[in-house]
Formats: structure tokens, sequence, C-alpha cells
């Protein structure tokens, strides 16, 4: 029983937030990028000097990882960890920012996989219309919009915490 | 801002004519030449042929395509900046230098070709000195034929073979050998033995691991014919530096190739052009488009040759291509419209306006003082020394603005590099922090988003509101333009009333006892009766007139989805600002000593490059989001296909002679 309270803190609840949102965030952020750098390398081994508008298509699925990251921070910075005032967290503002880490964790975990599908797409319209590929940069954006709003939320929550 | 008028143009001319007509036409760059109609009343006329013209000059392109890079590795005076060189073409061929360019892109491929000849030529010498190295003892010819009886064969054991070994277990099998060389990577043997006992000696050979060698049957001995080589490929590696310095000489004529290489390119164009135009028996005919504005110096170009030509305005069912006319300023982002995709000819160019929002869009999105004038000048000095072409040029300039309203928006919200600083104040001077300086620093001369930022979110949706409101003003005019003022009061001014009175609720709100709240309900009440009741004005029925009002008030969801969509302002603004932030923080741990110094220097300079970099693709991108979908999304036509006129090649090089003209 001492060992499950000593675990069940409010600071580490907020860090669990903390942790939760760079992870999933970052895993989604992995997983597009992985999609569109796979397509990527097929587009080059045909057309190296396409790579820099193929890196613009790689560069999208990236921002949910930071997004993630950022979020990450402003919990940290919130709960005064840098300067040492961590163990003031209750269990419920603990429990508080844990919840405000949840939309840009999984918002970003799905958007960034289903935007990198996009792009992943998007290499194609490089390789057969490079004119075409802001619109499809354009296309990938419009995925992001879900991303933005998660971080959007998050932040505010984060930022809004008594 | 607007949308050039297009007139077609038609020329009759005598086919003799054709090629210096098509010419001209390039050289004045405003007229896109079409496939012509072919059917002229009853007659299918046939199109000009140019395709033996056309096949050498293709042949000559490949070539000169392919000396050009591999001369740029010889040259010397290699800059960042776009060299434009500068010739007389028509000179240029007369006296005989095209000639002597295509020359010199031949010898070029040639000596290529002898370059790798050479290097494969060194790549066997250089194996078979290597594999006559280990018998560099053996004394006997390389193409001894051996006996009647007996036959030599050469080879190796692996090096686990015992040689002392060896030589007991040979002689046992009825083999005479000598042993060469042995070495960590094996041990070499010339093996003689009886040529009726092949058989039982290849099998015993074989179980030990043997390796046969097979040298160049030479009548002379491993080691000389290893020296032979060894001269051969210095020899060769002479001939190869002789070649190098032969392609550095042939590099000082890359100009040369780069000229002819624009005047070919140039003459596949006319070439190309040509087989658009359609013939009879001694004329041709050719179709295209012209701004209206560029008819007169079209006129009088063409009225120095013996033709006939008419202009006319586009019929009915013709799509001319679309030219945007706008500013100096605004044409830098046209190409944002081109992203998108260009107005349909004859509607309206918002250019300008989008131009307008754009930079608040993204200076708000960006706003850092110092990224935003790192980025302008970055921008602006790339134009001075790159000297790149028009569609970089317009990138770059668009860029530059942007930057400036990112600078003005950080002042504005306290981003200096983030809070670059206040960081340093609170390491070096912690009491300057309080100061009215520090405080600028830190909330700028308004407020920071980070420390207020629903005040910030109210902005954002502000200017989302008015881009939406000027989106609808576009098309009011629009409509009012077309002679359709009557649908234009009906389907968006009732708009405009529910949003002057949801307006003056939020700031009654802000500002208590500033609006009387009964006062915005009414017009916000009003507003949604106009909609429901003036939406379907005009429809035949009731019960269509109710649908379209009722359709009219769903539609509000749109309007408030579409201004919900400007949160992302806010959110870009908080993420750039905190990432800033955190490098900031993460620099001042590790202050300590000159090693602690540079450690936070190249922290410091990496991260905020890296925030620089991922947050323009998104500010870019986003900020042309919210035009192409929610501003165009309330009048814009799209599908207008780009202007594309005929233009002579300047890759490389310009044509002094009609420059002057």
């Amino acid at each position: 029983m001492e060992l499950w309270k000593s675990i069940f803190t409010g600071t580490n609840l907020a860090l669990l937030g903390a942790a939760f949102a760079t992870l999933f965030a970052g895993i989604g952020s992995a997983k597009g990028v992985n999609l569109v750098a796979k397509a990527t390398s097929g587009l080059i081994s045909e057309d190296p000097n396409k790579f820099g508008k193929a890196f613009l298509l790689q560069a999208l699925p990236m921002t949910q990882g930071i997004y993630g990251l950022v979020t990450s921070f402003m919990i940290i910075f919130k709960i005064g960890l840098l300067s040492g005032g961590a163990a003031d967290v209750t269990l419920s503002q603990g429990a508080y920012y844990f919840v405000a880490a949840l939309p840009i964790a999984f918002g970003g975990l799905v958007s960034a996989i289903k935007q990198g599908e996009v792009a992943a797409a998007g290499i194609k319209v490089l390789a057969k219309r490079p004119e075409a590929t802001g619109k499809a940069i354009i296309s990938a954006s419009l995925v992001e919009t879900y991303a933005i709003f998660a971080v959007l939320v998050s932040l505010l929550l984060i930022l809004f915490a008594k | 801002m607007s949308v050039s008028n297009m007139k077609r143009l038609t020329v009759f001319a005598f086919q003799q004519d054709a090629d210096r007509i098509v010419r001209r036409l390039m050289n004045l760059r405003c007229v896109e030449v079409r496939q012509a109609d072919p059917e002229r009343g009853d007659e299918v006329l046939p199109f000009l042929k140019a395709e033996s013209e056309l096949a050498e000059i293709n042949r000559n392109l490949a070539q000169i395509r392919q000396a050009i890079p591999i001369l740029a590795k010889y040259c010397r005076k290699k800059g960042l900046a776009r060299r434009v060189l500068r010739a007389n073409r028509e000179q240029f061929v007369k006296s005989g230098r095209a000639a002597a360019a295509l020359q010199l892109a031949k010898d070029t491929l040639e000596l290529q070709n002898s370059q790798k000849e050479n290097t494969a030529k060194q790549g066997e010498l250089r194996a078979l000195c290597e594999a006559l190295s280990p018998w560099l003892g053996y004394e006997t010819l390389l193409n001894d034929p051996g006996t009647q009886k007996t036959t030599t064969v050469l080879g190796s054991f692996p090096p686990t073979v015992e040689p002392a070994v060896l030589t007991g277990e040979l002689d046992e099998a009825g083999i005479a050998g000598e042993q060469v060389l042995a070495d960590e990577t094996g041990v070499y043997c010339a093996l003689t033995f009886l040529r009726a006992e092949e058989s039982e000696v290849n099998a015993f050979l074989a179980a030990k691991g043997f390796q046969k060698v097979d040298l160049p049957k030479e009548e002379t001995t491993a080691r000389e014919l290893l020296s032979r080589a060894t001269k051969e490929i210095a020899a060769l590696e002479q001939q190869y530096r002789e070649n190098e310095e032969r392609f550095a000489k042939l590099a000082e004529g890359k100009d040369e190739i780069e000229i002819l290489s624009d005047i070919e390119e140039t003459n596949r164009t006319a070439a190309e052009l040509k087989q658009r135009l359609a013939q009879t028996s001694h004329c041709a005919i050719l179709d295209g488009w012209v701004p209206a504005s560029m008819e007169k110096t079209v006129a009088e170009a063409l009225d120095q040759f013996e033709c006939a030509y008419e202009t006319e305005d586009p019929a009915p069912g013709d799509e001319p291509p679309v030219l945007l006319r706008n500013n100096r300023f605004a044409a830098n982002f046209e190409w944002v419209i081109g992203m998108y995709s260009y107005p349909r000819y004859g509607t309206f160019d918002p250019t300008f306006i989008m131009s307008i929002f754009y930079l608040i869009i993204f200076g708000l999105m960006f706003a850092d003082f110092g990224y935003g004038l790192l980025l302008s000048v970055l921008c602006f000095v790339g134009i001075k020394v790159l000297n790149p072409r028009a569609p970089m040029k317009r990138m770059l300039m668009m860029f530059g603005f942007c930057g400036i309203s990112s600078a003005i928006m950080g002042a504005v919200f306290g981003g200096w590099f983030g809070n670059l600083p206040i960081a340093i104040m609170e390491q070096v001077a912690p009491n300057a922090v309080d100061s009215a300086a520090g405080h600028i620093f830190a909330s700028g001369l308004w407020f920071n988003p980070l420390d207020d930022p629903m005040t910030f979110l109210v902005i954002s949706l502000g200017v989302g509101a008015v881009h939406l409101i000027a989106g609808m003003a576009i098309k009011f005019v629009v409509l009012c333009k077309e002679g359709h003022a009557l649908e234009a009061i009906c389907t968006i001014l009732p708009y405009w009333v529910l949003f002057a009175g949801l307006g003056m609720f939020a700031v009654g709100l802000a500002m208590p006892g500033m609006i009387p709240s009964g006062v915005s309900a009414g017009i916000s009440i009003a507003g949604a009766a106009m909609i429901l009741c003036m939406n379907g004005i005009g429809q035949k029925s009731f019960f269509q007139w109710l649908i379209k009002g009722l359709g009219g008030l769903y539609g509000l969801i749109s309007y408030a989805s579409d201004l919900l969509s400007y949160s992302r302002v806010l959110a870009l603004g908080l993420v750039a600002g905190v990432i800033a932030k955190v490098i900031n923080m993460i620099t001042a741990l590790g202050t300590k000593g000159p090693i602690g110094f540079l450690v936070m220097l190249v922290i410091l300079i990496v991260g905020h490059a890296l925030n620089i970099g991922i947050n323009i693709l998104g500010t870019f991108v986003h900020a042309a989001r919210l035009q192409y979908i929610e501003f165009f999304g309330k009048f814009y036509e799209d599908g207008g296909e780009p202007f594309n006129p005929a233009l002579p090649a300047e890759e490389y090089s310009e044509d002094i002679a009609e420059s002057s003209k």
C-alpha cells in the first residue's frame, strides 16, 4: 500500500501525461514519416532531383511528434519540475495534466499516420505530375488540421491549469 | 489585380515565312500558339511538318546536354550566383561559333568515352598484377606447354595447409610440386604430373582444396609480365592525367556550349510550334492567344511580314488562357494562387486581397521578431547573391515580405527568438528582467500569447471573421457586376446582419455595458429571420422557398466551422513560441566554462534553425490553406489554364540582339 501511494502521486500522474504526449504523438509521426520516406525512396531512385519537394511531404507528418514534445515540455514547465517545485502537485492536479495531454497524444497518433498515408500518395503525384505537388502538400495539410486542434486544446488546458 | 483580357490571333502567311514569324512571336513573349483548327469549310487541312528538323535538333541537344554536366566538373569559376551569359545568337550561328561549340560537345563526349575505356583497362591490368604477384619466384615461361608425358598447372592450396607436410603428400601422389610462395593467403605451387594420371591427380587436389590459377599464356615469366603490366598502367595513368587536362581546356568552352544549348532549345520550341500550324498548298495558318494589351505590339511585328492577320474577342465556347495582372508587390503571391488553381477566364483575380491577408496571417502564426528578421534578410540577400530565375525570385520576395510581417508581429507579441533576451537576462543580470526593456522583451509591445492565449485566440478568430467577410464581399460585388444584385442582397446581406449582431454580443460580453444585450440579440434574431425569409426569394413554390431558407440557416454551421478553423493561427503561434522557449531553456543549462559556452552556442543555433525550418513549412502551408478553403470557398471560380506564351530558351544566356530590339 505504501509503495502504491508513493507511485500514484500527482507529480507522477502529470509526468505520465507528459510521457503520453511525446510517446504516442511520436509513434504516430514515426509511422507517418516512415510511410512517406518509403514512397520517397522509390521516387529518388528514379529521379534524385525531386528530393527537395519530397522532403516537404516527408516533413509534414513530423509535426505531430513536435506538438507532443511541446505539450510534454509545457507540462514539465507548469509542474515546476525544472525549478524543483514538483512535490506540490496534488493528485487532482496531476490527473488534470494527464487528461490535458490526451488530445495531442491520441489525436497526434492517428492524424500523423493518416497524414503520412496522404503524403505518401502525394509522392506519386510528385513522380507523375511534379507541377501539381503543391496541391498534394495542401491535401496532406488538411489532415493536420485535427492535430492542430488537438494540440490547441492540450496547450490551452495546460496554460489554464491552476 | 485582374485577369487580363485575351484576343484570339489568327495569322495567314506564306509557308516559307512560317519559321521567321514563329520566331518573331517567340521573341515578343506574348503569344500562346495553339493547335490550329484544321477544319476550314469542308476541307481538313494537314499540319505543317518539321520532323526531320526536329530530329536533328534533338540529336544535337542530346550531345549538348550530356557534355555540359561533364564539363561543369572541370570549371574553376564556380559561384552560388546564377550567371547569365550574353550573346548575339544570330551572330553566334553565322560566325561559326555554334558549329565550334557543337564540335566541342562532341569532343567532350569522345574524351569521356576514352577516359572510361582507360579506367576499365587500368582495372584489368591491376587485377592481372594482383594475380601475378605470388608468382614472381616462378621462373618458367608462362606458355610452357609441358612435355609429351607431363603437364604443369599453377594454383594455390589454402593457408591451413602446412608446406612441409604438403611436400610429402605430393610426392606420395606422384606429383612434382614446386612451392613458389607460402603466405597468409595460401601456398602457391606449380605442380607437374603425368598426363595419364590427370583424373586421379585432380581428385586428390580437389580434396586438398587446390585452386587452379589461369595466368595469361605469354612467352615470358611472371616477373617480366608484371613489370610490363606495371609500365602499361603507368602509361595509362599518364594518359588519364593528360586527358583530364584536356577536359580542363575543353571546359573553358563550356559557356559556348551553354549558349548553343539555348539556341538549339529555342530552335526546338520553334519547330514544335510550327507543327501546330495548319497548311494549305502555299500558306500556313497560325492560331493563338494574345493579351489585349499586347495586341498592338504583335500587329506591328506582323506588319513587317507579307501576311494577313486578325484578332477577335474570345467566342462563347472558347477557354482563353489566364494571365494575371498585379502590382509589383502582389505579383509575388501569384504562385500561391497557382498552387491551388488559376481563376477561370473572365472571373475575379483575388491575388492582391489574398496577399494582404496572407501576410497578416503568416505574421501572426510566425510571430517572432528574430525569426522574421532572419527570414527576410535571408530572402532578400538570397535574391541579391543568387540572382535566381523569376519563379524562385518571386517566392523569395514573398517570404521576404512575410518575414517583415513576422518581425512586426513578433515585436507586438513578444517573440525575440522566443524569450532569448529574458533567458539571457536571467543568467547575466536578473534585475534587468523587471526593467522597461525587460517588459518589452517578455510581453512585446502588447502582450505575449503564452501569458494570455484567450486574447490571442480572439484576435485570430477576429482576423478570420474579417477574412471570411471579405470573401463574401467579393462574392457580393461579383454578383452585382454580373447583374444579380437581388441575389447578392438576398443571399449575402442577411448573414452580415446576423454577424453584426453576434459581433456586438461578443463586444458586450467583453466590455459589459457597452452595448445592451437586448440590442445585439435583436439584431442577431433579425439577421436569422432575414436569412430564413430572403434566401429563398425567387423560388417558385412556398415549399422551395422554405427549404432554401432553412438551408441558409443550416449553412451557418459551415461559417462557424470556417471561423473556428482560424484557431490554428493561435496553435501554430504557440508551438513556435514554446519550442523556442524550450531551446533557450536547454541552452541555459550548459553555460559553465568555455566548452559549455560553445556547446550552448551550438544548441542555440541548431535548435532555432530547426524551429524556423519546421515552422516556416507549417505556417506557409496553413496560411495557404486558410486562403484556399476558407477564403476562396466564398467566391472563387477556379479552373483557369495559366497563359503560357512561347518564349526563347534562356536557361543560360540572353540574346543581346533581341533585347535591343
